[in-house]
């Protein structure tokens, strides 16, 4: 949906040059939110599982945008950029969260699982708490790279920008990842 | 769509089972109005919390950061010319100063001064300095002076005598003190 305040900004150089200037920074950060707040939720969603942890996390994450666009070299991509801010604050979140219940991974997994059968806002199949639940057993940056790559089908080139990762390792963690993932649902069918 | 298909041929030979998963409805959803009000959200929370963004950004590179460029890089540059323009002018400069100073100087100077400095300092300057000055700037040499200075002399003003007296005198002079005179 577009307003007056939000001008139709669908390239990130117009966004940046918006930014630069006092005048136009608002609309620029306005022009910023139209066109990653989506995209960043649902790199979020995926990671923290339910709706609550997802608003907070992004509300962090443009908040953190906010306060430090200054920051921005201008050396990588801005959605590598905001990517890459939206991917730490999640995993911080994930961290803590998993320090505050003083679980184990496998805990920590199941508690998610939990949470997302509880959200109001999930109304997925079995099959999906299962893919959930396993996605959850995975370490922090191989679920990060198994979800940009399964869900935001992001090309392995553009993650190594926001990963700082070379491509053959993304590749080789999307590989051990599906395959953890395929070994979880044996494990459950068995 | 051919990352699509990229990542279609992968789960196909990686894992058939995931390929066949991602077709379905992964189930998680958002309230309709979430993303309209969650901008309204969020600045009410900036301003609620404080939050100051800073002055400017600092864009360094790629086609929008341009302007940015142009302005650090273009300056920089046109600050570095002049910079070496400077130099190069103070570096220069000092040398034009001192020989018109010093031509001024010398021309401040009385004739008993420049004298005294050439009496003083006469074993730095070489025969041909010496004798390349006009009649009126000789001066005699020292007694130390070495024999090569001798040209010089040769130079010295003839008395004004006129030729009677000369005659005059000879006719008074003995043989005697006419040889030794010779």
């Amino acid at each position: 949906m577009q307003t007056l305040a939000q001008p139709k900004v669908v390239n990130d150089d117009q966004i940046v040059e918006l930014l630069r200037s006092e005048s136009s920074f608002e609309r620029g950060f306005r022009a910023l939110m139209a066109q990653y707040k989506e995209r960043l939720y649902w790199h979020i969603r995926r990671l923290v599982m339910n709706h609550e942890d997802a608003d907070d996390v992004l509300q962090n994450t443009f908040i953190k945008i906010y306060k430090g666009i200054a920051l921005f070299e201008g050396k990588s991509k801005l959605y590598t950029w905001l990517y890459r801010i939206a991917t730490n604050e999640a995993i911080s979140f994930m961290q803590s969260r998993a320090r505050r219940a003083s679980t184990s991974l496998d805990d920590d997994a199941s508690m998610t699982a939990a949470r997302l059968q509880a959200d109001v806002w999930f109304d997925g199949d079995a099959l999906q708490v299962r893919l959930q639940h396993a996605i959850a057993q995975l370490p922090d940056k191989q679920r990060v790279v198994f979800n940009l790559r399964y869900y935001e089908e992001m090309p392995y080139e553009e993650m190594a920008g926001i990963l700082d990762t070379s491509v053959g390792a993304l590749k080789a963690s999307f590989h051990h990842a599906a395959k953890k993932i395929e070994a979880v649902f044996r494990e459950a069918e068995a | 769509m051919k990352e699509q298909e990229s990542l279609d041929d992968e789960l196909q030979g990686l894992s058939p089972f995931l390929r066949d998963l991602k077709r379905k409805d992964d189930g998680m959803k958002v309230h309709p109005d979430y993303f309209d009000a969650f901008e309204s959200e969020l600045f009410r929370k900036i301003e609620a919390g404080g939050a100051r963004r800073p002055a400017q950004m600092t864009v360094v590179g790629g086609k929008a950061k341009r302007g940015f460029f142009m302005q650090v890089r273009v300056w920089a540059s046109v600050a570095a010319v002049m910079a070496a323009i400077l130099a190069a002018w103070w570096f220069f400069q000092p040398k034009a100063t001192d020989a018109v100073s010093s031509t001024q100087m010398a021309m401040q100077l009385s004739d008993e001064e420049v004298e005294s400095y050439v009496l003083n300092n006469i074993q730095e300057f070489d025969t041909e300095q010496l004798a390349a000055l006009p009649d009126n700037e000789l001066v005699p040499a020292p007694a130390t002076q070495e024999p090569k200075a001798n040209p010089t002399k040769k130079k010295r003003p003839e008395l004004d005598v006129a030729p009677e007296d000369l005659e005059k005198v000879l006719k008074d002079m003995s043989d005697d003190e006419l040889e030794q005179l010779l």
